[in-house]
């Protein structure tokens, strides 16, 4: 295979021409690290290349025995995720010297798996923020429009799949930070249900919300991506001890539909939002209709108060976890981060608990309506990859900061944690990519999957590879 | 009652009395007259949580973690 295919090849077709012996472990490992150091400089995906150890690892991958569909791949972690013996640092001065001691569980089920992890990823200071803005580290670019934002908080992940230099990569999703910087790349963006991938391993910013995620650049890649991560980890008393389903053997179910309820939540998902985002998703809601399924108006719980919900729960977490550090170093903090530090020390306790207590109602009334259907289906954005640098987002009238754009339709979803996939729907007359959300039912991932995976099989939604 | 909005003595009192961090008087000010860009005004956010306050949520406990009901019977 040419550097060129290999740069946009799915994990599927590379393992099938390693299988087909079209290809090697070496061969894909040495064009993503020769892409990562022609590419880097500009895209700012990664903050660490580990050239060594990934390229004294592919003897191993080249002459053992094949272990999976996921031997020989490379990939790269946000770096929120441990790798043993490198460096932790969330995209933060303040951590120049964490070396990790041990590897991420989603680390070692991918090593395990005979992946091969070429690096840390670039983010978001902390993950604390959706633009994926990083003084420390540069900002990673859009892959289609290098003057806009790759998005964040995982900024490098989507940056260095779109931009061709992994076909996979982890972050982390505490209120769309991998779901929406994928869509804004062109890329499929999946966060399981709360608790289902540990996270024992990976640096936390708000435990009650933090998900581990997947980006790929097609929904089966996702999951293959998935069976091995959301394997049971009993280190993590957080983690779901339940069975893991067939994710893989999902997102090859077929296209039929019947009996499939879709929910549309019209109110807040579909107001406010780019006139061809929205006639993109309005076309796979006719599209899945077409398939069989049965499409229905459902209400959600009250938006107005979630983004508050969602930040009372997060700051006070970060703060409790960050205490140490800032006491030590707090000068090395950047001035926004600090900011919500201060702003998480100033709220009641009482703030706190009934912020919690909301997610529980939240849940409840979620649940409510998947008593009706079997998924639903958002824009994955309200809007086009911002601009570097911009402060706010005017959508259809409304003017709100750049962040809370970028997550507008996923940070709900945390909050209830239900599990959610982000998809190309298209095009945008900018040259840019659009997408959509699906979200599904709690530990529904395979059936979550397998909608996806039809939208992902017509060429109508599918995106170009990012020429860059 | 509508609430009196933060200012920077009471929040620079908090900090002195409690055993928090020693934010900056500047990094105070920000949460009164925020300048960054990222976090909503102070102000708006007690409004918000003060609204949340009224709600009846009942017996409502805190969110825990989510079991799957199918491995929960």
């Amino acid at each position: 295979m040419s550097p060129e295919l290999i740069a946009t090849s799915s994990i599927a077709t590379l393992s099938r021409a390693m299988e087909n012996g079209d290809t090697k472990a070496s061969d894909l490992t040495t064009a993503c690290l020769e892409r990562a150091e022609d590419l880097n400089p500009v895209c700012k995906a990664f903050t660490q290349v580990f050239k060594d150890t990934a390229t004294s690892r592919v003897a191993e991958l080249d002459h053992g025995p094949r272990r999976g569909q996921l031997h020989g791949i490379p990939y790269g972690v946000k770096d929120m995720f441990d790798c043993r013996g490198t460096l932790t640092t969330a995209g933060s001065g303040v951590l120049h010297d964490n070396i990790a001691q041990d590897d991420a569980h989603a680390v070692a089920m991918l090593n395990n798996a005979g992946a091969n992890c070429i690096g840390k990823l670039n983010l978001h200071e902390f993950a604390y923020g959706a633009t994926g803005e990083n003084t420390l580290y540069g900002t990673a670019l859009n892959a289609y429009d290098k003057t806009r934002l790759a998005g964040g908080s995982s900024s490098g992940s989507a940056a260095a799949v779109a931009w061709g230099l992994l076909p996979f990569a982890l972050g982390t999703d505490t209120g769309g930070s991998v779901r929406a910087p994928a869509a804004l790349n062109g890329l499929v963006g999946f966060k399981p249900t709360f608790g289902r991938v540990s996270v024992r391993g990976v640096m936390p910013y708000c435990w009650s919300l933090d998900h581990v995620g997947i980006m790929t650049r097609t929904v089966s890649d996702a999951a293959l991506v998935l069976q091995e991560i959301a394997t049971p980890d009993p280190a993590d008393p957080g983690c779901a001890r339940s069975a893991v389903d067939d994710y893989v053997a999902a997102a090859q179910a077929g296209d039929d539909l019947s009996g499939c309820r879709i929910g549309i939540p019209r109110a807040f998902f579909y107001d406010n939002v780019d006139t061809e985002i929205r006639a993109a998703t309005e076309r796979a809601i006719h599209f899945l209709e077409s398939k069989g399924a049965t499409i229905k108006d459902v209400a959600l719980p009250e938006m107005t108060h979630t983004r508050t919900v969602s930040l009372t729960i997060q700051m006070p977490e970060a703060l409790s976890f960050h205490m140490p550090w800032l006491e030590e170093r707090g000068d090395l903090y950047s001035a926004d981060f600090r900011a919500g530090l201060a702003l998480g020390q100033s709220l009641l306790a009482e703030h706190y608990v009934r912020a919690k207590r909301m997610l529980t109602v939240y849940r409840t009334e979620v649940e409510r309506v998947f008593e009706d259907v079997d998924a639903l289906l958002t824009p994955a954005t309200p809007a086009i990859a911002p601009k570097l640098g911009a402060v706010s987002v005017t959508t259809e009238g409304l003017t709100e900061p750049a962040g809370n754009a970028i997550t507008r339709f996923t940070s709900f979803f945390n909050m209830t944690g239900h599990p959610a996939v982000t998809l190309p729907s298209g095009m945008h007359s900018s040259g840019l990519p659009m997408g959509v959300q699906l979200v599904g039912r709690q530990f529904g991932e395979a059936g979550l999957l397998r909608l996806a995976s039809i939208i992902d099989a017509n060429p109508d939604f599918n995106v170009p590879a990012a020429s860059v | 009652m509508s609430l009196k909005p933060p200012d920077f003595a009471t929040l620079a009192e908090m900090r002195d009395m409690l055993a928090a961090h020693g934010f900056s008087d500047a990094e105070l000010s920000e949460l009164v007259d925020p300048q960054l860009g990222i976090i909503t005004g102070f102000a708006d956010v007690l409004e918000q949580l003060e609204l949340l306050r009224k709600m009846d949520l009942g017996a409502t406990p805190p969110a825990l973690g989510i079991t799957r009901v199918k491995d929960a019977s």
